[in-house]
């Protein structure tokens, strides 16, 4: 069993910046923005999958709006690129043209991208509790799958990004009318008392948070109560993150406070106040959040309208030993992730009753591994012969798991080339089997891989210039028995 | 003896009735240890349930026939049957 980040197999790197590979580059912009007024202007002029390039940092004019983007349409800059920090977008005054919220710097409609930038606030703002709050990127009310990657978010009132609504049916939905996606971005410095937050879900939306690094925020990740709101409420996965400390300055003028770094909060167990719908919460590093007091890791105050887990994390610090699960009597009943596994709710250690579901969890200090040796990549494409599928299928663990890969001679003539599969430790190509195929014009062959799966994981292998996942479970055992009713 | 009858047919139906209503008790322990499984979803024949702490949960009323079942519960390969009742 893989805990936390050490069981994330992507080849981009946490957080992204260097070494971060996007598919939206400058070339394939379908237009430049040179200024803020161009931005605007492209904004409501583009359409869907129209790429919008940002060369270089922009500002926001003092007493101005932001653009509202329409559906599908791409902002890009290259941050990590050749060690290009990307184009930033800043707002740097705490009024907006409304006189009185500050505002943020774009708001997305469904389907739009936001890949490689930086989006700058005026402040982290620990030291006032002014009530102009605003989010460094909104979601247009309602909107689906907007995604947001290789981004920094920093330095604003209310949070990195707000997602006002719109849970697909099912609320993890990857499609395209599915859950937004924030993924391998870095988001801190939002330290408002009363808001603050990384990422921050309301009015019944749904989102994945993957391989991002969140810190200094008051919340780094937040949801709040369903009640009234569409689908399945408000919804989030978070996995492969690394979550660092939450803290803010308590009323703005106060001691400085540790919070939780991952909130969700209702009003118990009635319908009109359920903690949030779905909430997974897996493989992510908890850094240790102590330094001025004793916070939880995750706390959910109040039951889950559908389902809690938590699993296959690691938190950094064992909180002085106290129980890992237990109830907080000022917003009955409560659960909070400390250390271990398992415990009290309410008195009752009987978490399931209320939707939790708390297992396989790794407490205390863990080391860093070693990055693995870098290998030269391995191309095992020729001109004629290629890697036109790869496929493979979940198994669980103990199972023979098998990689397929199929080998098509496009050329006009026999070929022949050696076909290697193996799998990704990080963007290192670690080799596992090579097999040499002797293919005609227009003849495929397939070349297959079986071992026994050890560990529990998503596991990425290669074949020429395909990749594939392949998802390592835990297997169960089912039986049944059929009574009268 | 027509009274008689009539009370021996009733209790003839009644039994009818109940014997068409069945109900599932499902197990789901981990493959590793045998230990239960709490929180793995279960859906049968339109109906869903979720394993308790002892790893059981109950499915039904189902009239009788002939079931799929799936058993889904998150970094656990599903588990699919088919049940007759």
């Amino acid at each position: 069993m893989l805990y936390g980040t050490a069981a994330y197999t992507g080849a981009n790197p946490i957080g992204g910046g260097e070494g971060y590979v996007s598919q939206y580059t400058a070339s394939m912009a379908h237009e430049a923005a040179e200024s803020w007024t161009d931005l605007k202007k492209l904004a409501k002029e583009m359409g869907a999958q129209k790429e919008i390039w940002l060369p270089h940092d922009l500002t926001m004019p003092s007493g101005d709006d932001h653009p509202t983007f329409n559906p599908g349409v791409i902002l890009a800059s290259n941050r990590g690129v050749n060690g290009s920090p990307g184009a930033k977008i800043k707002n740097p005054y705490t009024v907006g043209g409304s006189g009185n919220y500050m505002s943020p710097i774009a708001y997305f409609s469904s389907n739009c991208v936001l890949s490689g930038l930086t989006l700058e606030g005026p402040g982290s703002f620990a030291a006032t509790t002014d009530a102009r709050t605003n989010a460094a990127a909104r979601m247009a009310s309602g909107a689906r799958r907007v995604e947001i990657e290789n981004c920094e978010l920093l330095n604003f009132f209310q949070g990195g990004t707000y997602i006002p609504g719109g849970c697909p049916d099912p609320w993890n939905s990857d499609a395209l009318t599915g859950r937004h996606w924030i993924h391998h971005s870095k988001i801190h410095g939002m330290q408002r008392h009363g808001f603050g937050y990384g990422v921050q879900v309301e009015s019944g939306g749904s989102f994945l948070c993957e391989a991002c690094i969140i810190y200094d925020c008051r919340h780094l990740i937040c949801a709040s109560q369903t009640a009234g709101t569409a689908n399945f409420g408000n919804c989030y996965e978070l996995r492969f993150n690394i979550f660092g400390e939450a803290w803010y300055r308590y009323y703005g003028t106060g001691p400085l406070h540790n919070n939780h770094q991952v909130d969700c909060h209702g009003f118990g167990a009635s319908s009109a106040g359920w903690a949030g719908g779905y909430l997974w919460i897996h493989h992510n590093d908890f850094e240790a959040n102590n330094t001025y007091d004793d916070a939880p890791n995750v706390s959910i105050r109040g039951i889950p309208h559908y389902e809690c887990r938590v699993w296959a994390n690691r938190t950094r610090y064992l909180h002085n030993g106290q129980s890992g699960v237990f109830g907080e009597t000022s917003l009955n009943p409560a659960f909070t992730l400390r250390a271990s596994d398992g415990g009290a709710w309410d008195g009752e250690n009987n978490l399931s009753k209320y939707k939790m579901y708390v297992t396989d969890n790794q407490y205390g200090d863990w080391d860093t591994p070693a990055e693995p040796p870098d290998g030269p990549p391995i191309e095992v494409n020729t001109s004629d012969l290629r890697v036109t599928g790869l496929e493979t299928s979940p198994v669980a663990v103990g199972d023979i798991y098998t990689i397929t890969a199929t080998v098509t001679n496009v050329g006009d003539g026999p070929g022949s080339a050696d076909i290697v599969i193996g799998y990704m430790a990080g963007s290192t190509k670690r080799p596992l089997l090579t097999q040499t195929v002797d293919l005609e014009a227009g003849e495929s062959a397939a070349v297959t891989r079986q071992a026994t799966a050890t560990t529990a994981g998503d596991w990425t292998f290669y074949a020429g210039s395909l990749t594939t996942i392949l998802s390592v479970l835990n297997g169960m055992l089912v039986t049944t028995e059929v009574s009268n009713a | 003896m027509p009274d008689i009858q009539i009370v021996a047919n009733i209790d003839v139906l009644i039994e009818m009735i109940s014997a068409t209503v069945r109900q599932v008790t499902f197990t789901v322990v981990r493959k590793t240890g045998a230990t239960p499984l709490p929180g793995a979803s279960i859906s049968m024949g339109g109906l869903t349930a979720v394993t308790g702490d002892d790893g059981k949960a109950v499915v039904g009323p189902l009239e009788t026939g002939t079931y799929t079942y799936t058993v889904t519960c998150p970094t656990f390969l599903d588990v699919t049957g088919e049940l007759s009742l």
